[in-house]
C-alpha cells in the first residue's frame, strides 16, 4: 500500500509540472511600420533559446536570430520585396508564446508600373465605341499603390470613345497581353457582280468587298451564302470571306438564273446570269 | 492397385507428380501468362481495383468510374494482395506474379482434395491434370477470373481440414478449415456462397459417411440415408460450430460488401451473357462457355459418371457435379432458369458453374488417366489388342488433346475477343497536360483496355467496366455491358451511347478517344469535333463549353468499415499463412487420411471402351473441325453460301478475299477492283456500318448461273440502314462465282481542284504557366444571336425548335440547353441531338430541334417556364458543312413531302456521309420542325450526288404553344430573339428549307 501511495504521488507530481513562466521580451525599438528589406527587430530579455516565427500577409519569412547580452536581435534573410501587410511576429520558448503586431512594408523607393485594363476587350463596332478603362499602380511584387498624378486613390477609372478602324491595339507599350481588339463590324451592303467565262461555261461571281459602316473590311472566315436557280431547283453555295472578297464559280444551268448573296441579314440585289454579261 | 514396379510409382511419387505439376505449372502457365493478360476479359478490371488500393488504401470511393463508385461492392483480397505485391513491381508483373502463386496453391488444393477420394498417385496425376486442364486454362488465360481461381484453390486446401474435423473432432482441424475459408470468403463471394453448396456440403457428406462403419455403409440406400441423418444429429454440435464460425467469418470479414449490397442493391436490367445462350441455337457462346471447358469431362463422362456413382461416400459429389453440369449448360434447357429462378439467372454467369463440375471431376478423371496409363484399363488393351495399340492411343490422344490446349492458350488469337493492344502513353500524356483531368473522357472500341487507361491515371471516365457498380440511368436502364462497345449491345447500346454524348455537360464528359471509326458519324452529328489523332493512332474528339466536373459527394461509409475493410481480408490470408506454418511444424500426422477407403482401378469394358476412344475422337474431331474451318471450308459452293460470305469477308474488309469470290478474268485483277472499289464506294454504309443480317431470295437459278437478289440490313452509329443488291453468279470449276458489274466511272472534268479555305487557330495560352487562365489570357465569349425560338406540340411530341447565328468574326461552337421548370420546383434539362449545326463559320447560322418529353409527361408535371441557354466558345474546326446543295420540292401529298437533292462536291476532299438540316417553315418564316437526313453513298471531290428524300410536314396538326414564356440566355446574360422574317425561298418550296451538313473524313483541319 505503501509503494503504491509513492507511485501515485510521483504520478501527480510529474501531472502538476508546469513550465517556467518568463516575462514578455520588450521590443527595444518599437515601430509601427516595419522593412522586410531592412528587417531589424531588437528585444531586451535575459533568457536565451528563444525561437521566432515572422508571418506576413501572405507568406512566412525567414530569419535570423542573435542573441547576446540580455539582447535578442532579429535579421530578416530575405532580401526580396514581399505582398505588404499586416505582419505577426511569434517568440517563443517552450510554453511561453508572445506575438508582436506591426505593418510590414517593403523598400521606401519601388519600382511602380501602371496596369491599364480595358473592357470590353474585344470591341464589336456594330453596336458602341465606348470602352471603359480602369487604370492602378503596383510595385515590383504586384502590391497596389497610390496613383502616382493623383495621390488620393488606387484605382482611376474613365470611359474611352476609342477609333472606329478595327485592329489590335495595346493599352500598355510592349505588353502584348494588354491589347485590346476592335474587330470589324457586320457588312452592310454585298457588291455583286458575275461575268460568263464562256471557255468553262460558267459564270465567275465575286461578292465583295464588304465592309462594315465605319468603312472596316469584313472580317476574314465571314460566310456568305450565294443563292441561286436553276428551272425547279434553287442552289446554296457557301463561301468565306478573304480580304473582304469572295469568288465562287457557277456553272451555266439555265438560261435564266437569278443570283444573290447573303451574309446574315444583309442581302445583295438579285442579279440576272445571262451569256451576255 | 496394383503396384507396376516402376520406381516412379514408389512410396512418395505423390509428392513427386505434385512437384512435377508445379514444375510445370510455372514454365507453361508462368511464361506465357505475361502476353495472354492484355486479351483476357477480366485481368484489367482487376488490376484497376488493385491500382485503387495501390493508391486509397483504406478509402473504398473510387470516383474514377460512373462518377463514383464503392470498391466494398467486391471482395477486396485478391486486389490487395497485387496491390501489395505493385509497391515493388509494375502492376502487370505484380499481376502475373499473383496469378502464378495463386496457380501452385490451386494445384497443391486439387492435389490434397483429391486425396480425400483416392490414393495419392490418383492425386499426383490430378494435379498435373490441372495444370493442362482446359476449363483452368480458359479461365485463367482467356478470362482473367482471379478472385474465382483464388477462392477455388483456398476452398479446395480447405476441404481436407474440413474433412478430417468432422472425422476426427479435433479442434485444429476446425480453426484450419475456417481459416482457409476466410480466404475464400475475402476473395470471392460467389465462390464462398455456391462452395457451400456444392464443395462443402459433398465434403461433410463424405465425411460422415466415412466415419460409419462398414456395415452401416453396406446398408441398402433407404436405411444408409436414416444411418447418416442419425449420424448427423449426432454430431450436430460439430457442425453448429463449424456453421456459426463461418457465418460469422461470412459476414464479418467483408461486411462492407454486404452492407452495400443491402443498402444499395443492384436494380439494373440485365446484361446478355453467353453463358445463359441456348448453345445449340448460338453455337459460338457453345463453344466458349461450354465445349471448350468441358471436352475433357464430356470425353470421360462414362468413367466420372461410373466412379462418382459407385461409393455411397461419393453421393454428394455426384449430385454437385450433375447439377454444376446442368446448371453450367446455360439457357440450352430451361431448366437452370427454373432452378435459380429468373433473377439470379439472369444476374449470374452460368459458366462457372461448368468450371465447378470440372473441378469436381478432376480426382475422378485422374483415376481413370491413371487406370489407363499403369492399371486395369491398360492391361485390358494390351492384353485384348496390343501394347502398340495402347501405345497409340495414348499417344494419338494425349497430342491432340495438347493441341487442344494450345488452341486454348491461343484462343484469344483465332478469335480476336479484344482489339489490339493500344499504347496507352499518348493518352494519359493528353490527360496530363492543359488541364485535361478536370473534365471526364470516354474510350470508344479499346475493349477491356480502357481499365488499363484508367489504372494508369487519375482522370474520371463516365464508363466502367464494372457492371455491378453500374448507377448512372442512362446504363442501368438499358442492357449495356460498357460505353466503349456500344456497337456490341445493339440498339440499346447506341441509345445509351447517343444519350452520353448528347447529354455530355450533365457528366462534364467533354473527350472521347475513339479506337474505332464506326462511332465518327455519331461523335460528329453530336456536336463532337475531331482535335488531334495522337500517335497511337487514336482520335481525340472534344466537345465544346463542357463544365468541368462538378464535386461528387462520395457515399458515405464508416471509418472503423474502412479501416476493417482494409485489414481484414489481408489479415485473413496472412492468418492462413501463418497457421499452415504451425500447422506444418506441430500437428501435421503423416497419414491423416487413414480413414478413407481403398477403391477399385477397375471399370467396366463398355466404360473402358468409351473412356478411352471418346477422348481420341473429340479431340482429334475437334482439332480436325477447326483444321476445316481454317482452309477446307468450300466457301463458294452454292449460290447463297458464295454471296453470304462475300458479304462476310467484306462486313469485316477482307477485300482480298472478298476479291476471290469474283470470276477470275485476266480483265478484272485485284488491283482493279481495289480500285473500283475505292471511287464507287464510301459513306455511311461501306465505312461506319456493320452487317446486321442478310436474306438472298434466288430469283433465277439454273445449273450454271444465278442471279439473286441480296437484301442486307446494316446497323450504324445512327441506326439501322437497309439495301438490296442484285448479283449474278456463274458456276466454274465446281465453285460459284460473282459477276463483276459493269463499272461506269464518274470522272469530274478537270485534271486539278482548288478551293480556298479559311483556316482559324485559336493562339490557346499566352502566359507560359500551369495555374487557371488569368483574365488577360481568355479570349473573349463568341457573340451569338436567336434568330428564332418556338415552343411546339405535336401529338404526343414536344420540342423547342429555332434558328440560332454566329454574330461574331471567328467561328464558334455553341451548345444549347433547354431547362423546364414544373410546377413542382423541379427542374430537367434537354440538349438539342443530331438536328443542330453545332459548329458555325462567321455570320452563320443553323436550324436546331431540341426534343422534349411526352405530352403525358409534360402536362403531368405542369410547365412554370422555360428558359434557353447558348454557351458559345471559339472553335478552330468543324465550321465547314458540306459543298453545293440544290433542292426542289416537288409534291405534297398528304404532308408528305418529295424533296429532290442535289449535292455538289465542290471541296478538295471526299464528302464521305452527305447530309442535309432540313426546316420546315410556314409563311411567316417560323420554323415548326428540323431534322437530320443522310445519304448513305459517299460523293467524291468533283463529282454530284442526287437523290429523292422527304419529310412528313407537321404544321397542321400541330400547336405554337405560347402560353410558356421562354427566357433565352447567351452565355449567361439575357437576350431576346430577332423579329421573324419570312423565308421567300422556303416560301417557294412549299414551306421547306434547307442547308448541307455533310461530314468529311479525311481532312482533319476542315472538321
Amino acid at each position: 500500500m505503501r509503494t503504491l501511495f509513492n507511485y501515485i504521488s510521483i504520478l501527480l507530481l510529474l501531472v502538476s509540472c508546469k513550465g517556467k513562466i518568463l516575462p514578455s521580451p520588450v521590443w527595444v525599438n518599437k515601430i509601427d511600420t516595419v522593412s522586410a528589406i531592412n528587417f531589424n527587430l531588437i528585444f531586451a530579455t535575459k533568457e536565451k533559446g528563444w525561437k521566432a516565427n515572422l508571418i506576413s500577409y501572405s507568406q512566412p519569412v525567414p530569419l535570423v536570430i542573435n542573441f547576446s547580452d540580455s539582447t535578442l536581435s532579429l535579421h530578416s534573410k530575405y532580401q526580396e520585396g514581399i505582398t505588404e501587410g499586416p505582419a505577426t511576429l511569434h517568440l517563443f520558448k517552450g510554453n511561453n508564446n508572445f506575438y508582436y503586431f506591426f505593418y510590414l512594408k517593403n523598400g521606401t523607393n519601388p519600382v511602380i508600373k501602371q496596369k491599364d485594363y480595358r473592357s470590353p476587350k474585344t470591341v464589336n463596332p456594330d453596336s458602341s465605341l465606348l470602352q471603359q478603362q480602369i487604370t492602378h499602380d503596383i510595385d515590383f511584387n504586384r502590391n497596389l499603390t497610390l496613383i502616382r498624378k493623383r495621390e488620393d486613390n488606387y484605382f482611376h477609372e474613365k470611359n474611352l470613345l476609342i477609333t472606329s478602324k478595327e485592329g489590335v491595339y495595346r493599352a500598355q507599350k510592349d505588353i502584348p497581353l494588354s491589347a485590346y481588339y476592335l474587330q470589324p463590324g457586320s457588312c452592310i451592303n454585298i457588291p455583286l457582280k458575275a461575268i460568263y467565262k464562256k471557255a468553262r461555261n460558267t459564270y465567275e461571281v465575286t461578292a465583295g468587298p464588304l465592309k462594315d459602316k465605319h468603312n472596316n473590311t469584313t472580317a476574314d472566315g465571314t460566310l456568305v451564302a450565294f443563292i441561286y436557280n436553276a428551272g425547279k431547283y434553287n442552289y446554296r453555295i457557301e463561301r468565306t470571306l478573304l480580304n473582304g472578297v469572295t469568288t465562287v464559280s457557277i456553272p451555266e444551268k439555265n438560261k435564266t438564273m437569278q443570283l444573290k448573296a447573303i451574309v446574315h441579314h444583309t442581302e445583295s440585289a438579285t442579279i440576272n446570269l445571262k451569256q451576255t454579261l | 492397385m496394383k503396384q507396376t514396379g516402376n520406381d516412379i510409382w514408389s512410396e512418395s511419387h505423390g509428392k513427386k507428380l505434385l512437384l512435377i505439376a508445379m514444375s510445370l505449372a510455372l514454365v507453361t502457365h508462368g511464361i506465357i501468362i505475361y502476353f495472354t493478360l492484355p486479351g483476357t476479359y477480366d485481368a484489367f478490371v482487376h488490376i484497376f481495383f488493385a491500382d485503387h488500393y495501390s493508391r486509397f488504401w483504406f478509402e473504398p470511393w473510387e470516383y474514377r468510374w460512373y462518377t463514383g463508385f464503392l470498391t466494398t461492392s467486391y471482395p477486396p483480397l485478391v486486389h490487395q494482395m497485387i496491390a501489395l505485391i505493385s509497391k515493388v513491381f509494375p502492376l502487370k508483373v505484380a499481376f502475373c506474379i499473383y496469378a502464378i502463386g495463386i496457380l501452385q496453391i490451386l494445384i497443391i488444393g486439387v492435389y490434397r482434395f483429391s486425396k480425400l477420394f483416392f490414393d495419392k498417385t490418383t492425386a499426383g496425376i490430378a494435379a498435373i491434370l490441372t495444370v493442362v486442364l482446359s476449363s483452368i486454362v480458359e479461365t485463367l488465360h482467356v478470362y482473367g477470373q482471379m478472385p474465382t481461381l483464388t477462392g477455388l484453390a483456398f476452398l479446395l486446401n480447405a476441404l481436407p481440414f474440413l474433412y478430417q474435423y468432422i472425422i476426427k473432432k479435433k479442434f485444429i482441424y476446425l480453426v484450419m478449415a475456417l481459416v482457409f475459408l476466410s480466404v475464400v470468403v475475402s476473395a470471392h463471394h460467389v465462390t464462398a456462397i455456391f462452395g457451400m453448396v456444392f464443395f462443402i456440403a459433398p465434403t461433410i457428406f463424405m465425411a460422415m459417411t466415412d466415419s460409419l462403419t462398414q456395415l452401416q455403409r453396406e446398408k441398402n440406400l433407404f436405411w444408409f440415408g436414416i444411418t447418416i441423418l442419425k449420424d448427423g444429429i449426432k454430431k450436430y454440435k460439430q457442425l453448429i460450430l463449424f456453421g456459426g464460425f463461418m457465418l460469422v467469418l461470412a459476414i464479418g470479414l467483408i461486411f462492407p460488401y454486404w452492407y452495400w449490397s443491402k443498402t444499395d442493391p443492384i436494380t439494373q436490367v440485365s446484361i446478355p451473357h453467353g453463358s445463359r445462350d441456348n448453345f445449340l441455337e448460338k453455337t459460338s457462346s457453345g463453344l466458349v462457355f461450354f465445349i471448350i471447358p468441358l471436352t475433357l469431362i464430356f470425353a470421360l463422362l462414362p468413367a466420372i459418371s461410373f466412379s462418382i456413382t459407385r461409393k455411397k461416400r461419393f453421393i454428394g459429389w455426384a449430385v454437385a457435379f450433375f447439377l454444376c453440369l446442368l446448371l453450367g449448360s446455360g439457357g440450352t434447357t430451361p431448366l437452370p432458369k427454373k432452378m435459380l429462378g429468373a433473377n439470379a439467372f439472369n444476374i449470374l454467369t452460368l459458366d462457372r458453374f461448368g468450371f465447378w463440375a470440372s473441378i469436381i471431376s478432376i480426382p475422378f478423371m485422374a483415376k481413370f488417366i491413371y487406370s489407363f496409363l499403369a492399371g486395369p484399363v491398360k492391361d485390358f488393351w494390351q492384353k485384348k489388342f496390343s501394347a502398340s495399340t495402347h501405345f497409340i492411343l495414348s499417344s494419338l490422344s494425349g497430342f491432340s488433346y495438347l493441341l487442344f490446349i494450345v488452341f486454348v492458350f491461343h484462343l484469344g488469337s483465332f478469335r480476336p475477343l479484344q482489339p489490339k493492344e493500344i499504347e496507352i502513353q499518348p493518352m494519359l500524356n493528353f490527360l496530363n497536360r492543359d488541364d485535361h483531368m478536370r473534365w471526364r473522357y470516354l474510350t470508344l472500341g479499346f475493349g477491356d483496355q480502357m481499365a488499363w487507361l484508367s489504372c494508369n491515371s487519375l482522370a474520371a471516365t463516365v464508363d466502367g467496366n464494372y457492371h455491378s457498380a453500374r448507377r448512372l440511368p442512362e446504363l442501368t436502364t438499358r442492357p449495356v455491358e460498357r460505353l466503349e462497345n456500344a456497337k456490341f449491345s445493339g440498339d440499346d447500346g447506341l441509345a445509351s451511347l447517343n444519350d452520353f454524348l448528347t447529354y455530355s455537360e450533365k457528366y462534364s464528359l467533354k473527350y472521347v478517344f475513339s479506337n474505332d471509326r464506326y462511332y465518327d458519324p455519331l461523335l460528329y452529328y453530336t456536336g463532337w469535333s475531331r482535335t488531334i489523332r495522337l500517335e497511337n493512332g487514336i482520335m481525340v474528339w472534344e466537345k465544346g463549353n463542357i463544365s468541368t466536373i462538378r464535386p461528387v459527394t462520395p457515399k458515405v461509409v464508416a471509418p472503423l468499415l474502412k479501416k476493417a475493410w482494409g485489414i481484414f481480408p489481408v489479415g485473413s490470408l496472412c492468418m492462413a499463412i501463418l497457421l499452415t506454418a504451425l500447422y506444418l511444424k506441430f500437428y501435421k500426422q503423416k497419414d491423416y487420411f487413414e480413414t478413407i477407403p481403398e477403391t477399385g482401378h477397375h471399370y467396366p469394358i463398355k466404360v473402358m471402351y468409351a473412356s478411352t476412344l471418346l477422348p481420341l475422337i473429340f479431340f482429334s474431331g475437334f482439332m480436325i473441325k477447326q483444321v476445316f474451318e481454317l482452309l477446307l471450308i468450300k466457301e463458294q459452293k452454292n449460290p447463297k453460301t458464295a454471296v453470304m460470305n462475300y458479304y462476310n469477308h467484306l462486313d469485316f474488309q477482307r477485300f482480298e478475299k472478298a476479291f476471290g469470290f469474283f470470276q477470275p478474268s485476266p480483265n478484272y485483277t485485284l488491283d482493279q477492283y481495289l480500285l473500283e472499289k475505292s471511287v464507287n464506294e464510301g459513306g455511311l454504309l461501306p465505312s461506319y456500318a456493320k452487317l446486321d443480317s442478310i436474306n438472298i431470295k434466288v430469283l433465277n437459278q439454273k445449273k450454271d448461273s444465278a442471279l439473286m437478289l441480296v437484301f442486307t440490313r446494316w446497323r450504324t452509329a445512327l441506326g439501322q440502314r437497309e439495301k438490296s443488291d442484285s448479283l449474278q453468279l456463274v458456276k466454274e470449276d465446281m465453285k460459284w462465282y460473282i459477276l463483276p458489274k459493269k463499272f461506269v466511272p464518274e470522272i469530274p472534268d478537270e485534271q486539278m481542284r482548288s478551293y480556298t479555305y479559311t483556316l482559324f487557330k485559336k493562339q490557346g495560352k499566352r502566359v507560359i504557366s500551369s495555374f487557371p487562365t488569368v483574365k488577360d489570357d481568355r479570349v473573349k465569349k463568341p457573340f451569338a444571336v436567336y434568330k428564332q425560338v418556338n415552343l411546339i406540340r405535336n401529338k404526343d411530341r414536344n420540342f423547342i425548335t429555332g434558328e440560332i447565328l454566329n454574330a461574331d468574326d471567328i467561328p464558334i461552337n455553341i451548345a444549347l440547353k433547354a431547362v423546364i421548370y414544373f410546377e413542382n420546383d423541379t427542374l430537367k434539362n434537354y440538349f438539342p441531338s443530331t438536328a443542330f449545326q453545332y459548329n458555325l463559320s462567321p455570320k452563320a447560322s443553323s436550324f436546331f430541334q431540341i426534343d422534349l418529353d411526352s405530352t403525358k409527361y409534360i402536362d403531368s408535371m405542369k410547365i412554370k417556364r422555360i428558359e434557353l441557354y447558348a454557351e458559345t466558345d471559339v472553335s478552330e474546326r468543324g465550321y465547314l458543312h458540306g459543298g453545293e446543295v440544290g433542292y426542289a420540292v416537288t409534291e405534297v401529298k398528304n404532308n408528305i413531302t418529295e424533296i429532290d437533292v442535289k449535292i455538289y462536291n465542290e471541296l478538295t476532299t471526299e464528302i464521305n456521309i452527305p447530309g442535309i438540316l432540313v426546316a420546315e417553315k410556314d409563311n411567316e418564316g417560323r420554323i415548326w420542325q428540323s431534322e437530320l437526313i443522310l445519304h448513305p453513298k459517299a460523293v467524291r471531290s468533283g463529282l454530284s450526288l442526287s437523290f429523292t428524300t422527304g419529310i412528313k410536314k407537321i404544321q397542321q396538326e400541330s400547336v405554337l404553344l405560347k402560353q410558356f414564356p421562354i427566357s433565352l440566355f447567351i452565355n449567361g446574360q439575357t437576350r431576346n430573339a430577332l423579329p421573324l422574317t419570312v423565308d421567300a425561298i422556303a416560301n417557294n418550296n412549299k414551306g421547306i428549307s434547307l442547308v448541307a451538313h455533310c461530314y468529311m473524313s479525311q481532312e482533319i483541319y476542315l472538321q
